[in-house]
């Protein structure tokens, strides 16, 4: 597991040069800080949509639910 | 849920895959400068997404406005679904903004024209969130938050003209000296590859959002309905 999160930091310092610095590792946080927020509010609207279909499907009201 | 559904899998799925390509030509292609680095590189991420946040927060204030003019729930929902998208891209714009400034100007923050109203317009539509969710009569929060995201959207303008009107570190970034031949060539290209990318990502997932949001309500209203299932 550590080493599949840390294959992209590696692979990108590698693409940097033969020195490293620790502003290509900020610049790939920053990458890796965008994409999360859009991974974020893709699975926020995913379980809303799972949600629903269950509701849906049992026919009944799902604790905690409301209408946003 | 269907039609906006599957327009907005397939917008979806093409911004991604517009996205992995901007990026892996970036990475893979076109050459390192010695002297920005990554920084450099991280542009082709900072504007587009920079771009969906602001066309998040427009696409939210125009909606609320035809919401307060005509008093549609098509309308309502589609802003709340676009302000809900701009909270979270801009919440990682501004990290990722965060981070970025740091390489490129030594420090995680500054009060810098743009990057303090773009602070000020995400706290605006957190506000605006805020509002519809604490008002005890749901049709009055949306009354309320569609004002607080016109309000908002005042500070769209300042975003964008602040780096004419006022001094700013984005303005010297900016005047950076001309590239090498080849490699400007294919700039602009990439430029726009990339927002168009980005754009369809998140056109793709607020469709996606609004047919979500337009079923719940659907829902609601069909149980509020006496005998109605």
């Amino acid at each position: 597991m550590r080493a599949v999160s840390a294959a992209p930091t590696l692979w990108l310092l590698a693409q940097s040069g033969s020195d490293p610095s620790g502003g290509d590792l900020l610049v790939f946080l920053a990458f890796a800080a965008a994409w999360l927020g859009i991974a974020l509010w893709a699975l926020s609207i995913g379980g809303k949509r799972w949600r629903l279909a269950r509701e849906m499907k049992e026919g009944g009201p799902v604790p905690g639910d409301r209408e946003a | 849920v269907s039609r906006a559904g599957t327009l907005g899998i397939v917008l979806s799925l093409a911004g991604a895959a517009g996205v992995l390509l901007t990026h892996g030509v970036v990475f893979f292609r076109r050459p390192t400068e010695a002297a920005a680095g990554l920084v450099e590189q991280a542009t082709y991420l900072l504007v587009p997404v920079a771009w969906i946040t602001v066309l998040a927060f427009a696409v939210a204030a125009a909606a609320s406005t035809m919401y307060l003019w005509r008093g549609d729930d098509r309308a309502d929902a589609l802003a709340l679904s676009a302000a809900e998208g701009g909270l979270f891209i801009g919440a990682g714009l501004l990290m990722a903004g965060s981070l970025w400034g740091r390489v490129a100007w030594g420090a995680f923050w500054t009060w810098e024209p743009r990057l303090t109203f773009t602070l000020l317009l995400w706290f605006m539509f957190a506000g605006y969130v805020l509002v519809r969710n604490s008002a005890r009569n749901p049709e009055h929060g949306k009354g309320l938050g569609a004002v607080v995201a016109v309000v908002g959207a005042l500070n769209l303008p300042l975003i964008h003209w602040s780096l004419h009107w006022f001094r700013s570190l984005q303005r010297e970034s900016l005047d950076l000296p001309p590239e090498a031949p080849g490699v400007a060539f294919e700039v602009p290209l990439l430029d726009v590859i990339s927002v168009l990318a980005y754009t369809g990502l998140f056109l793709g997932l607020l469709s996606l959002r609004f047919g979500v949001e337009r079923a719940t309500r659907e829902r609601n209203r069909r149980r509020q309905r006496p005998g109605v299932t």
